[in-house]
């Protein structure tokens, strides 16, 4: 049985619907360990509980985590799952809710709640020429990020922009997951450079229809960022508001506003580096 | 005689050589002035007593109970004496 990775959340998994489960395997893929990770959790998504059709549920093991007659929030409650144990497992390092990219300049940090657009931004960003670390989770290690290369998840008001990228879902699988559709950016822009400082804390502000536009900002107003993001703060206050002050030593703070995809990413490529897009499909 | 650290909910520590402290508590950011910084942390690392405040060179800690959160106290009396700022309230340029 393959085990996977969420920083330090090891996990197995498996499915008693046979397409579902190898479209699963798609999706974790980025997050496969090698041998010597040890699992802690086993997840086992059930499609069908006894005769009940469209009843459904996820079990962590072999205790029922979550049922519910809706089969279109199972994969939705596993990737939730994924996620929050992800944080609470990096025992390490201050976990911040942010996304992640490298390029030439260095590693840049996207902290922001949700809907501020991280996840579509760093997908923008890995789609023009950045390496993808994460959309989700930060792990800070040191003046370093730990790669968390989960597949993107998207809201469908991003879907339409990501079209060509998405991951295959068939029509038998789509009933499980209907409010997300997933890009395996890892596979698209790779971490192929040495691990790097970050570089710059970079606050997405998603406006539609507001002009595009990077600007700095105080250090102290990147430390706030940072702290409004951290999941690990309550565990180790001390330790996180002196691992986020080191990383703005040298990280510059900047707020971008997002008026279109497009456009920021323009921006980012200018400000942090130039590289050359992957084809498209 | 109990130092900052105990039961804190107020942390310090230095953004580019500015003092900040931290209210895990509230989620509050303040930027403390150099001498409030150091008298913070001569106060967090002594073995007697400093003061009041408002006489710097002299510092008690009269009003600490024993149990309970000097740190808060302190960063209350520091923003009492105008020498802590929220950072929502700074003048910055930048």
């Amino acid at each position: 049985m393959t085990t996977y990775a969420a920083l330090d959340h090891g996990f197995t998994i498996d499915c008693d619907h046979d397409v579902l489960a190898e479209w699963l395997q798609l999706l974790l893929r980025p997050l496969q360990a090698g041998t010597e990770a040890k699992a802690v959790q086993h997840y086992a998504l059930i499609t069908q509980v006894g005769t009940m059709p469209t009843v459904c549920q996820l079990r962590i093991d072999g205790e029922t985590a979550w049922q519910g007659s809706d089969p279109g929030q199972l994969v939705t409650r596993l990737v939730g799952d994924i996620n929050r144990r992800a944080a609470e497992r990096t025992i390490h390092h201050p976990v911040l809710h942010a996304a992640a990219c490298s390029s030439s300049a260095g590693t840049l940090v996207l902290p922001g709640p949700k809907n501020a657009g991280k996840s579509t931004l760093v997908l923008g960003l890995a789609l023009h020429g950045f390496e993808y670390l994460t959309d989700e989770l930060v792990a800070i290690d040191g003046q370093r990020v730990r790669p968390y290369p989960r597949c993107v998840s998207l809201d469908p008001g991003s879907w339409p922009l990501f079209d060509g990228w998405l991951l295959p879902t068939p029509t038998s699988v789509a009933a499980f997951v209907t409010d997300l559709r997933f890009v395996d950016a890892a596979q698209t822009a790779p971490i192929t450079l040495p691990p790097r400082e970050v570089a710059a804390i970079v606050c997405p502000r998603y406006q539609p229809g507001a002009c595009t536009e990077l600007h700095a900002v105080d250090p102290v107003d990147g430390l706030a960022a940072l702290l409004g993001s951290s999941f690990t703060l309550d565990r180790n206050p001390q330790r996180d508001l002196d691992q986020l002050a080191g990383l703005l030593e040298y990280a510059e703070s900047f707020e971008l506003i997002v008026g279109n995809l497009d456009e920021a990413c323009a921006v980012m490529r200018q400000h942090f580096g130039d590289h050359q897009p992957p084809s498209s499909r | 005689m109990p130092h900052l650290t105990r039961n804190a909910h107020v942390h310090l520590t230095r953004l580019r050589g500015e003092a900040v402290a931290f209210d895990a508590a509230r989620r509050e950011l303040f930027i403390l002035s150099d001498d409030a910084a150091d008298l913070w942390e001569r106060l967090d690392s002594q073995t007697e007593d400093v003061g009041h405040l408002s006489q710097p060179e002299v510092w008690t800690h009269e009003r600490d109970a024993g149990d309970g959160d000097p740190s808060t106290r302190v960063l209350a009396e520091l923003l009492d004496a105008g020498l802590a700022i929220n950072w929502r309230d700074q003048d910055r340029q930048t």
